[in-house]
């Protein structure tokens, strides 16, 4: 079907996934945080990506703050240095109670040809988003007062380049302590996984049913 | 000559008085004649320059031949009238016929007259070499004329565009050398744009000199050049092309240069500064005009060997033993020894006359012969081959190099040459970081860069090879890059590697020391050991005799001089060479070692080098004296006991090497990491080819076949600068090196390339950044001694690669796209299995033709009857299921794609198709065998006959897409992914007929969308001939021999096979075939379950089932597994038991995914068959499950992660379904087998996939009720979740 393109670049590809993948973790940052009702439904307006519809925070500080961290992110990501984003769920006392993990593996690019209009991805793009929202199912209801936030899992030296530049870009990175990256019990709900030459990522929820249920 | 001629009647009559007839004839005496005349006249000797020259003019020459002879006479040369090639040294002429050139004349000298006239007016004797009217090696070394004429051209070009014309370019190159010649005559008469020429000159030297408006400056000299060049052709008005007006471009440059020297206000270094203007100046407009190929260009591999210095180096060393230890084979008398005990004999006769009683001492103590080990090294041997050349060089300081000595060439754009410094200083920090205070001891490769702080003064990055004695004495070192060394020693004079000179030299010397002994391990090209005891004992000499009779001998016979050390052993000798050197000889004898050893630098003892000298440095030790002192146990403590001990032995002169005289290679290799600069990675791909190519021609000539490959890449540092400061040099780099085992030793370039590939594409590296390419092949085996069951078994499979590189040849170059990346498929499959090789193609002929008959037989009626039976059967079978219309009619299109994939023109057709099937088939053989290595536990239980078709027929299926989807993983396809839908007119009407209507009308939609395609590119010659179902089948027959390292496939039930067919086989496919089925019933005594049927498709088929064969994807070489395709099983082991509908009918969309590419329409079809199932939870996760993008594993090394070859969750589902339904209770092994294919899912970063399945299993095993069971999915499940523990930190969520 695809046959005549000629082969892309690699690193047109990496560019491309790395594109994909900062927008696609916009939307699921949107997504969890409608569906596990972090903030009241009102603020969220339904659109359509990936030919489904999505919900998206209209809420201008919220926007600014994912915007920022999805640019941090991607940044990381850029560098090829981002092992896991998680967006974590936590309490008034800053347990984690929930974390929602996409971990990134290096996509192969041997693969390139196979997806030239990013159709099959998209696919699985989608069904991301329709497990975020099937999740919410599976998963106990959060208390009230919760707060979220974002961990990248990356490497020491990308940190620490981070940590240098955090003045200029104004959205300071900081290292998370342990009290808030780990929870105790804590079990996996697998999501969903996808191995594409743009993307490789699986997504799963951690969860910590005694932090909930204390 | 004709002058000669002229004056013979004139000749005769003097010579008659001399009375010839005595003495011996009339040339004879004639010659006599003309030697005396020539002895007496031409008057005064006014010098003698040409002392040792003799010419002999060839034709018409400028002076003529009688001046020549007149100057000669003068100035202590000798001119010859006849060419007597022994005599003669030089020939002079301005222009000669080609066939002179190429047959009479090859090996001579033949030079301008220029040389004489000019060599008298510089008052010493020139080199002859820029004034050669032709050079035997323009190849391989350009030399200074070339690179400088080369970049001119372009300017040329535009100043005499008018003159030229461009028919002359059929003119040969003789021709345009005379024109050169009598062009640079013509430049000699022109006596007043001589004068200007040298006014300007100098004035440009002056600036030059000054440093100011260098380039300006420059450029306007190569300009004005190329207007005199100009002018000179208007007045010869002839019509030049560029190869002409290059070699005119020579001539000219180098007689301006040379006749700037003859000017008395030009001394010589200004002539070596206008030189190096010139050809800076010439140089630095078009700095990319080749003479550097950069890697990737067509010739570059070649070019590169042609240049590059190591490659020859490390070429000969090997060739030379080879050399050696063929000769000791064939030789068997040693002609020189005569000479020596002739000297032994008048040596002692000498002394017996002298003293007797040390004769007898003598006699005495070469009765006892001691052990003497001589090591011969020519004297810096590049320098003195280089120097035979050019006499007027000796006594100077010379170095070779490549660089031509200009200097003052910008850095390399791009480059950061700063960069480099710092990391070779870092590099250099660290190891003397530990002693700071020894840093005065330099590394000449560190200072090298360390004085190249000023760069801009001169910047050459070209290493010195060899340096003379002189050079040595003003600090200039061997290694050092030509920049500082310039420094150190200005009037260092570069000479071009002579390549075919060392050649030569080397040749005398090895073919002199081989006329003594065999005892000789080749080194070098300029240096062996030789073992003397024997030589010694035989002949009585002592070393000394025969050491100077050596050199002797060697002097003579090449003009170098040697120098010979000689000990007791391998390091006392190499030892004595370096005091013996230059051009001398020491023999260390037994007494004086430990004095001897006492003054030696510790760096002398072999394994000290750069770091145990430092460690050495900081114990105080610097000399073997001081080592001495240090005791044994002290030494072994700080060094380890083995380097201790040779340490401790070594300071002491004891050495346990032998003289190997007869050395085994251990690994092949050619590497390169000068020039390396890809542009795409077809550049790259090309390039491993052509090195592959290398490296199978290098174990070709040894006669070797490695089972190891290994590719070696220099890839550029992340942080370092993209280009380098050594002129394509490869600057800072990572080194990676990488292994691949190969099940077979093999010397073909195909196989080596396509490993080296896999190896490259596992790496993910940007072709950009590759610095250096090597391929290396080890455990090297004999290509001949038995390797004759390896070459039959690979002879088949060769069929299947040779036939499609022939089909793929024979296929018309407007084969439409789509064929491309099948025909590379295949290939690629061929090759994964073994070798593409190429001369096999008339080999396999035979096997291809009779695949053609069996399609054609099979093609007749009653099997096709048969066949379209079969089909329905299996169509009522799949009835009851929703899927099986699905099924059904992606049976049917399978079937038909086999054929889709072959040319349709007529013969060619066949061919292909059939081709195609077995390598589709060969490559499921060899996934299955790969698939048994992994899981080999298991084993087929007994086939059932009663389904004529199901898992054979998925099995069979898969192969069209997976061998296809192969071809996407291979770099040399153009990218394009394939879309195995048939070609409409492939599609069999017959079979189409028969068909349920429903499916029919899908077929037919299918098509008619795929005509309305025009980036299909299908062919549209319909092609009804052949039944493609049957062919199909046929296909699966090919005797696909056993590997020695795959091992062995789920075998067909023994009494499937045919016999007649097993007989048909060769012996040790036969042997292999019965050894198989003793192992598997070995097996299957303890093992069950989670097996495989291959049930014969057609019972009435005459075939019988050979062993499958498939590539190993565990392996990591199957392609496949990039494309999403991949997971389509391959022939699965762990069917068996009657579950066929179910298996079926899972295993079906995602087959039909992989095949058409076309979800979207399917999926909802497959969801409703979903539906009839018992997961209805499941539903639309598994709808997601085939999404063709998930593929488990991109690692290129690794194969997907599967379940004994399942890989879909589909896959893996009914093959856990057969699983718990077809044992009572579950075996231990395959509890860890499903374990452990959970634990490499959670690794691989798919936890998705293990949930499903432990959700699956649970389901399963709940419904079974069975307590065994339930126990065994417990422990499962523990170890999984204390897995999931340990790497994700929480359990598993089990809803």
């Amino acid at each position: 079907m695809i046959k005549e393109l000629n082969g892309m670049a690699e690193s047109e590809a990496t560019q491309i996934g790395l594109d994909i993948f900062s927008e696609f973790l916009e939307v699921a940052i949107h997504s969890i945080l409608y569906n596990r009702e972090l903030y009241p439904a009102g603020v969220f307006e339904r659109r359509k990506k990936y030919n489904v519809p999505v919900q998206i925070c209209v809420h201008p500080e919220v926007n600014q703050y994912i915007t920022q961290v999805v640019n941090g992110i991607s940044e990381f990501n850029s560098s090829n240095q981002l092992e896991k984003v998680a967006l974590v769920v936590c309490n008034k006392e800053l347990q984690p109670l929930e974390k929602f993990i996409l971990e990134i593996n290096k996509p192969d690019m041997a693969q390139t040809q196979t997806d030239r209009y990013l159709y099959q991805l998209e696919q699985s793009l989608r069904s991301f988003l329709l497990k975020i929202n099937m999740a919410d199912s599976l998963l106990t209801p959060l208390p009230a007062d919760c707060t979220w936030t974002v961990h990248a899992t990356t490497s020491e030296s990308a940190a620490a380049k981070r940590f240098d530049t955090n003045l200029e870009n104004n959205f300071p990175w900081l290292e998370a302590s342990e009290k808030e990256t780990t929870m105790d019990n804590a079990s996996i709900l697998p999501l969903k996984s996808t191995t594409s030459p743009y993307i490789n990522m699986q997504m799963y929820v951690e969860e910590s049913k005694e932090c909930k249920d204390s | 000559m004709s002058d000669s001629k002229k004056n013979q009647p004139e000749k005769k009559k003097r010579a008659q008085d001399d009375g010839w007839e005595e003495r011996g004839g009339y040339m004879a005496a004639k010659k006599q004649k003309l030697y005396d005349q020539f002895a007496d006249g031409g008057g005064t000797l006014k010098s003698n320059i040409f002392h040792g020259i003799v010419i002999h003019v060839d034709g018409y020459t400028k002076p003529s031949s009688d001046e020549l002879k007149k100057i000669m006479h003068q100035h202590g040369g000798h001119y010859e009238h006849f060419l007597y090639k022994r005599k003669v040294t030089h020939i002079i002429a301005t222009s000669l016929p080609n066939s002179k050139i190429t047959k009479g004349l090859k090996h001579c000298k033949v030079v301008k007259p220029e040389w004489i006239t000019e060599s008298v007016a510089a008052g010493r004797l020139l080199s002859y070499i820029p004034y050669q009217l032709y050079t035997g090696q323009t190849k391989l070394q350009q030399g200074l004329s070339a690179f400088a004429t080369e970049s001119s051209t372009k300017i040329c070009n535009s100043t005499i565009a008018g003159i030229c014309t461009k028919n002359s370019l059929s003119r040969n190159l003789a021709g345009d050398n005379s024109r050169s010649g009598n062009l640079a005559e013509k430049a000699d008469e022109e006596e007043e744009v001589d004068e200007e020429m040298k006014k300007r000159m100098e004035k440009i030297v002056k600036e030059v000199e000054s440093g100011s408006e260098e380039s300006d400056s420059d450029n306007e000299f190569g300009r004005y050049i190329v207007e005199e060049t100009g002018q000179k052709q208007a007045i010869l008005d002839d019509s030049l092309t560029n190869v002409s007006l290059d070699e005119i471009e020579a001539s000219t440059s180098c007689t301006l240069n040379n006749r700037s020297a003859a000017l008395p206000s030009v001394s010589l270094k200004v002539r070596t500064d206008a030189n190096e203007s010139v050809s800076n100046a010439m140089k630095s407009p078009s700095p990319n005009s080749k003479p550097h190929g950069r890697a990737g260009d067509p010739h570059y591999l070649s070019e590169f060997y042609n240049n590059s210095r190591l490659h020859h180096l490390s070429t000969w060393k090997s060739e030379w033993r080879e050399y050696v230890s063929k000769k000791s084979k064939d030789m068997t008398s040693f002609p020189g020894r005569q000479a020596l005990i002739k000297i032994v004999d008048e040596h002692a006769a000498d002394l017996e006359s002298r003293d007797m009683d040390y004769g007898g001492s003598m006699a005495a103590a070469s009765a006892k012969p001691e052990r003497v080990i001589m090591h011969v090294d020519m004297d810096c041997f590049f320098v003195s081959v280089g120097l035979r050349k050019r006499p007027d060089l000796i006594g100077k300081p010379v170095a070779v190099t490549h660089s031509k000595g200009q200097g003052k060439k910008g850095p390399v754009p791009g480059s950061d040459i700063e960069y480099e410094q710092r990391m070779w200083s870092i590099k250099k920090s660290k190891n003397t970081a530990t002693n700071p205070d020894q840093r005065s001891d330099p590394d000449p490769s560190v200072e090298g860069f360390g004085r190249k702080g000023n760069l801009d003064s001169f910047s050459s990055m070209s290493e010195i090879a060899s340096c003379s004695y002189e050079a040595r004495q003003a600090g200039v070192k061997n290694g050092m890059f030509m920049g500082p060394a310039k420094k150190l020693c200005p009037d260092l004079q570069t000479i071009p590697y002579d390549f075919d000179g060392y050649q030569e030299v080397s040749q005398i010397l090895y073919d002199t020391v081989l006329s003594f002994t065999h005892d000789i391990e080749a080194v070098s090209c300029d240096e062996m050991l030789v073992d003397c005891t024997d030589l010694l004992a035989a002949t009585g000499a002592n070393p000394g005799q025969f050491a100077s009779l050596l050199r002797r001998q060697i002097h003579q016979k090449t003009g170098c001089t040697a120098s010979a050390g000689m000990g007791g052993n391998v390091l006392l000798a190499k030892m004595a060479t370096k005091k013996a050197k230059p051009n001398g000889q020491f023999y260390l004898k037994g007494d004086d070692v430990m004095d001897f050893m006492k003054d030696q630098s510790v760096q002398n003892i072999p394994g000290v080098g750069w770091s145990m000298n430092r460690k050495l440095k900081l114990m105080g030790v610097t000399t073997c004296g001081q080592l001495q002192e240090i005791p044994q146990s002290t030494l072994q403590k700080e060094f380890g006991p083995k380097t201790g001990l040779s340490l401790y032995r070594g300071c002491r002169g004891q050495d346990d090497r032998q003289i190997k005289t007869n050395q085994e290679r251990k690994s092949v290799s050619a590497e390169v990491n000068y020039g390396i600069r890809f542009k795409s990675k077809m550049e790259a791909d090309k390039f491993i080819r052509d090195l592959s190519e290398e490296v199978h021609n290098r174990l070709h000539d040894i006669g070797m076949k490695g089972r190891t490959v290994t590719l070696k890449l220099m890839v550029r540092r992340e942080d370092a600068p993209l280009e380098t400061a050594k002129f394509m040099g490869h600057g800072i780099c990572n080194n990676i090196s990488k292994s691949s085992m190969l099940p077979l030793a093999t010397d073909e370039a195909n196989l080596i390339y396509q490993e080296c590939m896999t190896i490259l594409n596992g790496l993910r590296l940007n072709c950009s950044d590759l610095r250096g390419i090597g391929i290396q092949v080890q455990k090297l085996e004999s290509a001949t001694v038995g390797g004759s069951h390896q070459k039959k078994s690979q002879s088949i499979l060769n069929f299947t690669t040779s036939t499609k590189i022939s089909s793929t040849k024979a296929s018309p170059h407007k084969a439409s796209v789509s064929e491309t990346p099948k025909n590379n498929t295949i290939i690629k499959l061929g090759t994964s299995s073994t070798s593409a090789n190429h001369e096999s193609v008339g080999d396999t002929t035979s096997h291809k033709s009779k695949s053609v008959e069996t399609i054609s037989h099979i093609g007749t009626d009653p099997d096709e009857r048969h066949w379209t039976d079969t089909l329905i059967h299996l169509d009522r079978e799949v009835s009851p299921d929703k899927g099986s219309p699905e099924g059904a009619l992606e049976l049917h299109r399978h079937i038909e794609n086999a054929f889709s994939q072959s040319p349709n023109n007529g013969d060619i057709a066949h061919d292909e198709g059939g081709n195609f099937l077995e390598g589709a088939v060969c490559q499921d053989l060899l996934s299955e065998l790969s698939r048994r290595k992994t899981a080999n536990r298991f084993l087929p239980p007994l086939p059932t006959l009663d389904i004529p078709s199901t898992p054979e027929y998925k099995h069979l299926l898969n192969k069209p897409s997976t061998s296809s989807a192969a071809g996407q993983g291979t770099p040399t396809t153009n990218g394009a992914s394939v879309d195995y839908f048939p070609s409409p007119s492939q599609i069999d009407q017959d079979v189409l007929r028969e068909l349920p209507p429903e499916i029919r009308a899908q077929i037919e939609n299918e098509m008619q969308s795929l005509r309305r395609e025009p980036r299909q590119a299908r062919q549209k010659v319909p092609n009804y001939s052949e039944e493609p179902g049957c062919s199909h089948w046929t296909s699966t027959e090919p005797p696909a021999s056993p590997r020695t390292s795959a091992p062995i496939v789920p075998l067909p039930d023994l009494s499937q096979l045919d016999e007649s067919c097993l007989n048909a086989l060769p012996d040790d496919m036969q042997k292999e075939i019965k050894e198989a089925y003793q192992n598997q019933q070995k097996q299957q005594q303890s093992l069950q379950c989670l097996s495989t049927v291959l049930k014969s498709p057609q019972k009435t088929s005459p075939k019988g089932k050979s062993p499958r064969k498939t590539s190993p994807h565990n392996k990591g070489r199957s392609p496949g597994k990039h494309s999403p395709q991949f997971k389509v099983p391959r022939g699965r082991p762990g069917r068996g038991r009657p579950k066929k509908l179910e298996f079926r009918q899972r295993g079906q969309p995602t087959i039909f995914s992989a095949v058409t590419g076309r979800q979207e329409t399917i999926l909802s079809d497959f969801a409703s068959s979903e539906a009839s199932l018992p997961e209805i939870s499941e539903k639309n996760i598994d709808k997601e499950e085939n999404d063709p993008v998930r593929v488990k594993s991109m690692e290129m090394d690794t194969a997907p992660v599967n379940l004994c070859g399942a890989v879909t969750i589909a896959e893996v589902r009914s093959l856990l379904k057969e699983w718990i339904q077809s044992s009572p209770e579950p075996e231990e092994d395959d509890e860890e087998v499903v374990t452990s294919y959970l634990q490499n899912l959670i690794m691989d970063k798919n936890l998705e996939q293990v949930d499903l399945v432990i959700k699956f299993l649970k389901r399963h095993i709940q419904r079974i009720e069975n307590s065994n069971w339930e126990t065994s999915f417990e422990k499962i499940v523990t170890d999984v979740q204390s897995f999931m523990k340990t790497y994700h930190g929480a359990e598993l969520k089990i809803c």
